[in-house]
């Protein structure tokens, strides 16, 4: 069975050749999609790795996809929030986290509170000033490079006064450089650096590499 | 056939354009690294660093200013460099304005000395002084004196200015020392003497350590610690020119809410 095209020869070539280009063109674009750098934040720009940092300055992935919390005296207020960032942010991925029953060097996560003013030689919040609202030190590591204990202080004399949007998205932010999130400049994460009324939650990018590497 | 032929075609070029913007990406990828380990980034292609571009040793100086923030959360009352000149002051409530700084010094480095070193165990705050070089500081301050060209608030007037900063307790001490040495001309902003307890009598630097900027050859300033932020901070006040223009413009009260509640905070 054939069928006549309404088309004379050089024009049905020439369409064609414009099919053909249109697909050139349909692919250049989807693959300008798939690897555009703007849309698709590279890893190493979100996630830390493993990387043998420990110090003030350092943010490392921690070791186990099981970590153990241990809540050093916690005000009730910075206990709370932190088991709602573990619950409601961590436990949602691949991460299952739990309390320690004692702190010893196999505690994964130490939580720590208090009027901070020097720590790290930082200039840490006060009300006129503003200032340093909280830090995640890698203390130790093992000789893979992984973290094997962090310490994340919360400034008190902030998080007293904090709204309930500020308390949760300082934990959420705190907890995502425990486990190796690194600062972000889209708002639509809590890893956003200095934000007055910050996101609950890590974005899907964040997410991707945590249950990616634990 | 034809089809096949044009379904590799559609393959040949996606991966020509995926291997050209991978490649990019890569470039990028390198330079997010370089400012994690040791070489700066967002002031990279700036002229303060460019002036400094063949100079390893300032280069490891700036990235440990470049890098003071990265497991931190921080709420400072300024948003830009004009909320940090003397003329420009807070007014909490009913309580008398405030400037935010004590003042801002542009001069030279002329030499580093060692201060203190601490650890921190368990989540405490100051924790326990070490001896400076002791392997198990969690951070060290040292001082950096500096010969003034230009000075505003507390240190007008002043020849020289010490002004003590935090780096990591990791930090290579040698090499923070040769870099700290060799940054050349800066811009610091202070915060007030009575920090640090090894001398009372050394400024500390506004957000930790951070405000510590590069002034090239041509009076522009940056800020290592910003990062990408660099160019929203100084909104405007490009130069050291601008910056002492605008502090001898009008006093400018504001009044604010508690710090890091407030929505112009965004």
């Amino acid at each position: 069975m054939t069928h006549s095209s309404p088309l004379p020869t050089r024009r049905r070539v020439l369409h064609r050749r414009a099919l053909a280009m249109l697909s050139i063109v349909a692919a250049v674009a989807a693959a300008l999609v798939v690897f555009a750098p703007v849309t698709t934040p590279s890893a190493e720009a979100v996630f830390s790795g493993s990387n043998g940092k420990t110090g003030c300055s350092a943010v490392n992935m921690g070791h186990t996809r099981y970590p153990k919390f241990w809540y050093s005296g916690l005000t009730s207020r910075v206990a709370s929030h932190t088991d709602y960032a573990r619950t409601y942010i961590v436990n949602t991925s691949d991460i299952s986290s739990s309390k320690d029953s004692s702190l010893d060097a196999n505690t994964n996560v130490v939580m720590a509170d208090g009027a901070y003013t020097s720590t790290c030689g930082f200039d840490w919040y006060n009300e006129v000033d503003g200032g340093t609202l909280a830090l995640t030190t890698c203390d130790t590591v093992y000789s893979s490079g992984d973290c094997r204990q962090h310490t994340v202080r919360i400034s008190t004399t902030y998080f007293d006064g904090a709204t309930t949007t500020q308390a949760r998205g300082l934990l959420c932010h705190e907890l995502g450089h425990a486990f190796g999130l690194m600062h972000a400049s889209s708002s639509g994460t809590c890893m956003k650096y200095g934000v007055t009324n910050p996101a609950q939650d890590w974005d899907s990018s964040e997410m991707s590499q945590i249950n990616a590497n634990y | 056939m034809a089809s096949s032929r044009l379904s590799a075609t559609k393959i040949g070029v996606g991966a020509l354009i995926a291997l050209t913007l991978s490649t990019a990406v890569a470039t990028v990828i390198n330079l997010q690294e370089g400012r994690a380990e040791s070489v700066p980034t967002a002031v990279a292609t700036s002229p303060a660093s460019t002036d400094r571009g063949a100079n390893e040793t300032a280069e490891y100086a700036i990235a440990l200013l470049g890098d003071r923030t990265a497991g931190t959360d921080n709420g400072a009352r300024e948003k830009t460099f004009a909320d940090l000149l003397p003329n420009h002051t807070f007014q909490v409530g009913s309580a008398e304005p405030v400037a935010l700084a004590s003042g801002i010094v542009i001069g030279t480095v002329t030499g580093v000395e060692p201060g203190s070193a601490y650890s921190a165990d368990g989540g405490s705050d100051a924790g326990s002084e070490l001896d400076f070089a002791d392997p198990d500081a969690l951070w060290r301050e040292i001082v950096l004196t500096v010969s003034v060209d230009s000075a505003l608030g507390e240190v007008s007037g002043d020849a020289t200015v010490r002004i003590g900063l935090a780096i990591d307790g990791t930090a290579d001490i040698d090499k923070a020392t040769a870099g700290f040495e060799s940054l050349g001309r800066i811009i610091a902003v202070l915060d007030g003497p009575g920090e640090f307890a090894f001398d009372p009598e050394v400024y500390s630097v506004r957000q930790g350590g951070g405000l510590v900027g590069l002034v090239a050859e041509d009076g522009s300033i940056s800020f290592p610690y910003l990062g990408e932020k660099n160019a929203e901070f100084l909104d405007g006040l490009d130069t050291v020119t601008d910056v002492l223009t605008e502090a001898t413009g009008p006093d400018v009260i504001s009044k604010v809410e508690r710090a890091g509640a407030s929505p112009s905070q965004d």
